[in-house]
């Protein structure tokens, strides 16, 4: 045991913690409240303001910035200390207009005397952002936006000008709204004197009535939130301390929450009578939907939602497999990360991220494939980037200048659709180089005699013509990554979104193998996950062929263990995956469909296609938020709840279990999404005694290995990584520590085979599509375009080169058609060298633009998951 | 990018070939980069602050709050002729105030100031290290030395003409 460490604090002795580093927090855990304006535990200490001044002997000290050693003699409050505060305050009060915020601040230093003249600094305004108002004549210059956008988000926006009494805070020449700005509020939440402050919290009633821990139901990265609520309204969201998103936030999570109670929400049950849904009564609609169903049994489809809790996806695929007696349930994760289950199932034998997000702090080299993070992940993007600029090596596989790119060490611009050759050749180099793990590849990898021999055709040198990348570069891209100490993987839809996207994991995996960069901190294959559930939603069984915990349909002794506890058998085969069930409702053999929170009308590829389909249904039931492009097509529409409206749980992209906790009652007659299943299970038969989430959470533990310890009570805090198989298990940061679940990991011999789209690009001079996120929209846009996110971004954009854009006579602006084989899509054209000459980006958040009437039904044959990312194209100017 | 029109010439660009590879890291040719940028464009706009940041690598605000705590380089255009009359001790005592007040009236500017017609600029400035030779000014990248008004007029007729 270690000596213990004292200091003496105003003569008591504290007893030093690890976690004290500097004077002011040994004084704060000895119960001192010393000021410290410009201190905030989530930036690095500045050291700027000096209001935290202590003593030690004779010396007077900042204490934010000074480290604690043991043995210091601190003197935190004497007349001498007293007096540098008071002055201080004097100064500041001379500099800084007066007002409530900034008066209470500095009456702790001491009382306002006017003992300096008002310096009359001119303080800029501003009020042309959606979000965010600026009135610097109240800032006191302690730097906490400059730093937290600096060394929290890495945008720079502000910065700190002049010297001496004349330094202020600034942004760029414009208004705010024309800066640099991400939108993501941390200036807002540390700013001490209401300088910056939320429109939000402008009008909000002052009296908070209470504030609820929560989950965000964006992405796949699962920041808490603390929602602040006045009576039943979210007056304002901010970070909660956690370890994944550290207080931090992104503009869809603290802002976008307005949706909730927007007055396009579906209030009540509606049934279509004579071609009009009409609203209906919660009695009738449900009884509609269990007999409707009930009576097509296998003949009926689920498409479960990772939009909704597990709990939620667990009733779904129950309600089917026990009720309907039908496998035919899958889920929104087929159309995004399905390629990373099944690459890494075959790879490792478990299709989830390996590590953890306080891993990116970690690696020393981050390889990011395919993931545009900063926009569709923006709290791991602002992670990735922080971890760039304190040193880590970047290298960045994307046909785009995203954000990261422009970061990158080394930035592979790959033409789309050609990843299998470029990991291909960063293996060849590593291979050829002999920069592999022999003594990690010898105990843990199998078929590496055989890939040695494969890999050989893939040097740089030879794939340069296919992907366009210089062998050089791929050569020093690969040697950055083999010679690193903790090299660490993160993927996006980039990678999997293409007819090889399983296999383009699965190269992923050979290259985390190659370097024996798994089973250990700071490393590690890691796919972004899409959705805020979608990990979640795989977990229960939302997949034709999987239970939930992935016990195959097929297996007897995995049926017989579900039966023990739901009563009866799901039947032996492999239900059909989305685009199956799209082909058998073509064929008439699929008559039936439960869409949950879905809108795969504005969001399958070759929508109009999907929107003939769904319209051929005999009944077709959604529940929704909204009455979204699918939902018009419904039978019965179903009324559900919002994140902020119900509870449950969602597992994020590390596979870590996190709380949904209600913070506002449902709107109008609509239900928690969980009842609306628990009920229709109690109307086909099935006893579904639920009082709460919490019981279908204690019940489905019991049929998911994985989660056999979890419990809500362990889940308080900042919740459990899976595996946790007993209550006393601590969870799992790090999978596969000692071996593989399949035991080796296997080195995959892969080849590249050219998309249909880009021979077709070819052979027809077309361009190249690709589609993803823009960072102030999710999907489909139906919560965030009902909210002020549409006036930071209100349309979607084709982005086009300017050479392209050239010569087909269009500028910036222009409203195009872009046009492939299977339909037409609208947007406004962007001219940007972010794109490479051939390609073309574009969003897919407002139904009116139809982006995915334009992508292709070509899927990706191990996972069924759809090529969005390269459709040939032509775009010209709309009439 | 609204910089496309500024750009070095291909003299500041070699003066900044042979800067930038000085230091390990890039950023540390800022204020280096600075200087060259300054000497071509006169002063610092808010666009030729973007093109420094922008051929360092860094975000226009690092550059920005950067050059702004620098008082030699300059946020706004300058005279032809810069009259920076050095204040400090030696000089006061041998009345460099005068000459200042003396500069202000002729030039009918005050100290930070410019004239209409772009002329000059006058500054008071810090010990310029030519103490032995007070009071005296730095105009341009020239000293000049034991002023007087007599010497002080004269070189200012000379260069209201020039």
């Amino acid at each position: 045991m270690k000596a213990e460490r004292v200091v003496h604090v105003d003569g008591q002795p504290v007893a030093l913690l690890d976690s004290d580093l500097t004077l002011l927090d040994a004084a704060r855990r000895a119960g001192r409240s010393v000021p410290a304006l410009c201190h905030d535990a989530r930036v690095p200490s500045g050291g700027h303001c000096r209001s935290c001044l202590v003593r030690i002997g004779g010396r007077a000290v900042p204490s934010c910035t000074t480290p604690v050693q043991a043995g210091m003699e601190l003197v935190t409050d004497d007349e001498v200390l007293r007096a540098y505060r008071h002055d201080l305050a004097e100064l500041v009060r001379s500099e800084v207009a007066p007002g409530p915020t900034v008066d209470a601040l500095l009456a702790e230093l001491g009382p306002a005397t006017g003992r300096y003249p008002a310096l009359d600094r001119p303080g800029r305004t501003d009020a042309s952002h959606p979000y965010l108002r600026l009135d610097l004549s109240r800032c006191i210059t302690c730097r906490l936006c400059v730093r937290v956008c600096a060394e929290v988000q890495g945008r720079f926006v502000y910065s700190a000008e002049g010297r001496g009494a004349t330094t202020h805070i600034t942004w760029g020449p414009g208004t705010f709204a024309t800066t640099a700005c991400v939108s993501c509020g941390a200036c807002a939440s540390l700013c001490p004197t209401g300088a910056i402050t939320d429109v939000d919290r402008q009008t909000a009633p002052t009296a908070l009535d209470r504030t609820v821990r929560t989950t965000c139901a964006y992405c796949g990265v699962g920041c808490q939130l603390a929602v602040h609520v006045a009576g039943d309204r979210v007056v304002a969201i901010d970070g909660a301390a956690s370890p994944v998103n550290h207080e931090h936030l992104c503009v869809k999570g603290r802002y976008a929450h307005g949706f909730v109670t927007h007055p396009d929400r579906l209030r009540g049950p509606l049934i279509r009578r004579n071609g009009l849904l009409e609203p209906a009564s919660w009695d009738e609609a449900l009884a509609l939907v269990a007999r409707e169903l009930l009576a097509r049994g296998d003949r009926a489809a689920l498409l479960s939602s990772s939009r909704c809790t597990t709990e939620e996806n667990y009733l779904a695929q129950k309600w089917f497999r026990v009720a309907l007696q039908s496998n035919n349930v899958d889920c929104c994760a087929r159309v995004c990360h399905g390629p990373s289950a099944v690459g890494m199932r075959r790879s490792f034998g478990t299709g989830a991220a390996t590590n953890t997000l306080a891993d990116l702090e970690r690696a020393d080299c981050l390889l990011v494939a395919g993931s545009n993070a900063t926009e569709a992940h923006p709290v791991i993007g602002a992670r990735l980037v922080q971890a760039t600029l304190c040193g880590a090596k970047l290298i960045v596989i994307d046909p785009r200048l995203t954000e990261l790119a422009r970061l990158a060490d080394c930035h592979l611009r790959l033409r789309p659709g050609t990843n299998i050759a470029l990991l291909n050749s960063l293996a060849a180099v590593i291979v050829e180089e002999d920069l592999t793990n022999a003594a990690f590849l010898a105990e843990r990898a199998e078929g590496l005699e055989r890939y040695r021999e494969f890999i050989v055709a893939y040097r740089p040198e030879q794939t340069e013509l296919i992907t366009g990348v210089p062998a050089a570069l791929v050569r020093l891209a690969a040697r950055l990554y083999a010679t690193a100490a903790r090299p660490m993987q993160v993927h996006g839809l980039g990678v999997t979104e293409h007819v090889q996207g399983s296999e383009g994991v699965m190269l992923l995996c050979n290259l985390s193998l190659l370097v024996g960069a798994l089973g250990r901190e700071g490393v590690g294959t890691n796919p972004l996950r899409g959705q805020n559930n979608g990990q979640g939603a795989a977990d229960m069984g939302c997949e034709p062929s999987f239970l939930p915990g992935y016990r195959p349909v097929s297996d007897p002794a995995a049926r017989a263990a579900v039966a023990a506890v739901w009563g009866r058998e799901p039947p032996p085969q492999p239900g059909l995956t989305l685009p199956r069930i799209y082909d058998a409702i073509r064929s008439g053999s699929i008559t039936g469909l439960f869409v949950l929170g879905e809108d795969v009308v504005q969001t399958d590829p070759d929508a109009r296609r999907v929107q003939e389909t769904l319209a051929s249904l005999e009944f077709l039931v959604v529940q929704e938020l909204f009455l979204s492009e699918t939902a018009k097509l419904a039978h019965v529409v179903l009324p559900g709840a919002s994140f902020l409206e119900k509870d449950g749980t969602f597992t994020n992209g590390e596979r870590r279990v996190q709380r949904v906790r209600q913070a506002v009652p449902v709107v109008g007659d609509a239900r928690a999404d969980w009842r609306i299943l628990a009920e229709l299970l109690e109307r086909s038969g099935v006893p579904a005694p639920y009082a709460s989430p919490a019981d279908v959470f204690d019940e489905l533990t019991q049929v998911t290995p994985m989660l056999a310890g979890a419990s809500y009570a362990r889940l308080e805090g900042d919740g459990l990584q899976w595996p946790v198989p007993t209550p006393a298990h601590p969870g799992t940061a790090v999978l596969h520590r000692e071996q593989f679940p399949r035991g080796r990991g296997l080195l995959a011999t892969v080849d590249y085979v050219p998309s249909p789209a880009l021979t077709e690009a070819e052979r027809d001079g077309k361009l190249l599509l690709v589609t993803g996120r823009a960072l102030e929209h999710y999907n489909s846009g139906s919560m965030t375009r009902r909210t002020a996110n549409a006036r930071l971004l209100p349309h979607d954009a084709v982005a086009l080169h300017p050479v392209d854009a050239q010569e087909r006579s269009l500028v910036e602006g222009d409203a195009v058609i872009v046009e492939s084989r299977f339909g037409e899509a609208h947007g406004v054209a962007h001219c940007t060298n972010s794109v490479s000459p051939g390609t073309v980006f574009m969003t897919f958040h407002f139904p009116e633009s139809g982006t995915n009437r334009v992508t292709s039904d070509v899927v990706d044959p191990l996972s069924d998951c759809p090529e969005y990312k390269v459709t040939a194209v032509d775009v010209r100017r709309s009439p | 990018m609204t910089a496309t029109t500024i750009t070095f010439t291909p003299d500041s660009e070699a003066q900044f070939q042979k800067v930038v590879v000085r230091y390990p890291e890039k950023k540390a040719a800022l204020l280096p980069a600075l200087w060259i940028a300054q000497r071509q464009f006169g002063w610092l706009s808010e666009d030729v602050m973007a093109y420094v940041a922008d051929r360092l690598g860094l975000f226009p605000a690092e550059v920005k709050s950067t050059a702004t705590f620098y008082s030699m380089f300059y946020k706004k255009p300058m005279g032809r002729f810069h009259v920076q009359v050095c204040t400090n001790l030696s000089c006061y005592l041998r009345g460099s105030d005068e000459l200042l007040h003396r500069c202000e009236r002729r030039m009918g500017i005050h100290p930070g100031e410019t004239t209409a017609d772009g002329r000059f600029s006058l500054d008071y400035v810090e010990c310029l290290g030519s103490c032995g030779t007070a009071p005296m000014m730095q105009v341009n990248d020239d000293f000049h030395e034991d002023l007087t008004f007599a010497k002080l007029d004269a070189l200012l007729d000379q260069w209201e003409k020039a």
